[in-house]
């Protein structure tokens, strides 16, 4: 089974698609209108960035599937927030937007940043960020103007970054995939 | 291990590990998009839009292995295009053995895009100049299918269904509703990387294979707001400028070549002062950037030197320009080209 890759409209959403093809694995890309049904039968979700916001927008099955899931999950960007505001975080404009580069400190490694230095350099685009994470979600890494960069919950395979570890500017990002396709 | 633009430029390279493990085969696509192309287009005749650029020239090698000899390639002279560029076009191309049919439709081109400032207006009005050709020749030639060497991120930043458009590619948003030609765009989901790396595959010479990006809409996205022919022509002298010291300075090694490279011209004029004499001119953009797909890009790190010596000769040589700006904007939040 293939590994999905949920398109909330990111400009690299089918980089996350050639990024995964390049690791070995192959991987699907759906709609956000996605059936409920094809959801549960992945191997492993990705969500993908977008340009929308986790409080306006409509994402149709995606939050009940988040809630229920055992399945492991990625979010990156808008993806990384969806699992937040769905999980009880809390999502809000950030006081500075990033994009392009920023520093990313790695706190604690845990399961998604195993074996990745800090600092290292990652590409951002986004204004809204994770305020408060969701209960039982571990913080992994900061950046000057971003509390919370990556953020995961190892006992229900839940892990999320706000960077975009599939473009070639982040260093280390196809570790950070890697790390992550190893617990499908 | 991929990017990093902290590092000094010589430190890394394009290449990076990312290439050791990448399955893209080349081999392997040739194959599948030469039997695509051949259930696609049939038993009906093609002609196939080349621009010089390595996507079309690669779709143009991979319709030609499809579709023997009957392949037809047109190339349009828009008048916005680099110095020399149909001439070298038309030879880098029949040393390939491609045949190219020049049409020239630069008048045309002009004299839609008057008066017109809006970046997507101009998009959308030189993709339809350009069908609009394809399309008298495809009916002199009866051809039901046009070829084109779209490639993803055409499709992905013309945007669709939940992505928003970033900006309409000539060959995809810039397209009209109405066409009178069925599409065949066998690289649709490559990227740059991945199609130098096929049209190594394909034997195409490294001076086309290694081609500098340049976009379809050519010199009238580096015109920021109305175009002009003398605009044009200020433009494609400073993109010459630019292209001749950078690579001088990768031959020297002083640099690594960019991923892409070239000038831009603002509309806004400012004060100088020239050989005594006031002046109030054109400001022109000089843009270099390293990437791997065109998806994320940074400035390149150009040593001083180089960049004063591009500098004096913009403002040397080319009357109408009176400063000369280094643009140093990443992708995002800046696109590679201005409009």
């Amino acid at each position: 089974m293939a590994i999905l890759i949920v398109d909330m409209g990111s400009q690299y959403t089918h980089v996350i698609w050639r990024t995964c093809r390049d690791l070995g694995r192959e991987g699907k890309m759906v709609p956000k209108t996605v059936a409920r049904a094809e959801l549960d039968a992945a191997d492993a979700v990705i969500l993908s960035g977008g340009p929308s916001s986790v409080t306006k927008d409509n994402f149709h099955s995606l939050p009940d599937f988040i809630r229920a899931s055992k399945k492991p999950i990625l979010g990156i960007c808008l993806g990384h927030q969806l699992l937040a505001h769905t999980l009880g975080g809390v999502v809000v404009k950030g006081k500075n937007a990033e994009y392009g580069i920023s520093k990313i400190e790695v706190d604690a490694p845990g399961v998604l940043l195993q074996g990745v230095p800090s600092p290292f350099n990652a590409w951002v685009s986004h204004f809204d960020e994770v305020k408060k994470m969701p209960d039982g979600f571990v913080s992994l890494a900061h950046s000057d103007t971003c509390a919370h960069e990556a953020m995961e919950m190892p006992a229900r395979k839940l892990f999320s970054v706000q960077f975009h570890p599939e473009v070639w500017h982040t260093e280390n990002g196809e570790k950070i995939l890697e790390n992550f396709l190893k617990q499908v | 291990m991929c990017g990093n633009a902290d590092l000094p430029i010589s430190t890394h390279t394009l290449t990076s590990t990312r290439s050791e493990r990448m399955p893209f085969t080349p081999e392997k696509f040739i194959q599948g998009a030469v039997s695509s192309i051949k259930g696609t287009v049939g038993g009906e005749r093609a002609i196939i839009a080349v621009s010089g650029g390595v996507d079309s020239s690669v779709a143009a090698a991979l319709a030609s292995r499809a579709l023997g000899k009957s392949i037809y390639c047109v190339f349009v002279d828009t008048g916005l295009m680099r110095k020399d560029e149909g001439k070298l076009v038309k030879a880098m191309l029949s040393r390939a053995g491609v045949e190219l049919h020049v049409v020239d439709a630069s008048a045309d081109f002009f004299i839609a895009l008057k008066g017109v400032g809006d970046p997507e207006r101009k998009r959308k009005i030189i993709g339809e100049r350009f069908i609009r050709v394809f399309e008298a020749e495809a009916k002199k030639r009866k051809a039901a299918y046009l070829v084109q060497g779209t490639i993803a991120p055409d499709w992905i930043e013309s945007g669709g269904g939940s992505r928003e458009t970033i900006k309409s590619h000539h060959n995809v948003g810039g397209l009209p509703k109405k066409l009178g030609m069925k599409l065949c765009e066998p690289l649709r989901d490559l990227y740059k990387h991945e199609v130098r790396i096929t049209a190594r595959a394909l034997g195409l010479p490294p001076e086309m294979s290694e081609r500098q990006p340049f976009p379809g809409p050519g010199l009238a996205v580096r015109i920021v707001g109305e175009i002009t022919p003398e605009k044009a022509r200020i433009v494609r002298e400073a993109c010459a400028i630019v292209e001749e010291e950078l690579e001088r300075a990768a031959d020297d090694g002083k640099i690594e070549l960019p991923w892409q490279y070239f000038a831009a011209l603002l509309p806004s004029k400012t004060v100088g002062v020239r050989g005594d004499e006031r002046s109030y001119q054109y400001t022109v953009v000089v843009r270099a950037v390293r990437s791997l797909d065109g998806m994320t890009a940074n400035f390149s790190h150009i040593p001083p030197d180089v960049l004063q010596k591009i500098s004096t000769r913009i403002t040397n040589e080319i009357r109408e320009a009176g400063r000369v700006l280094y643009d140093i904007t990443n992708k995002p939040p800046a696109t590679v080209e201005l409009e």
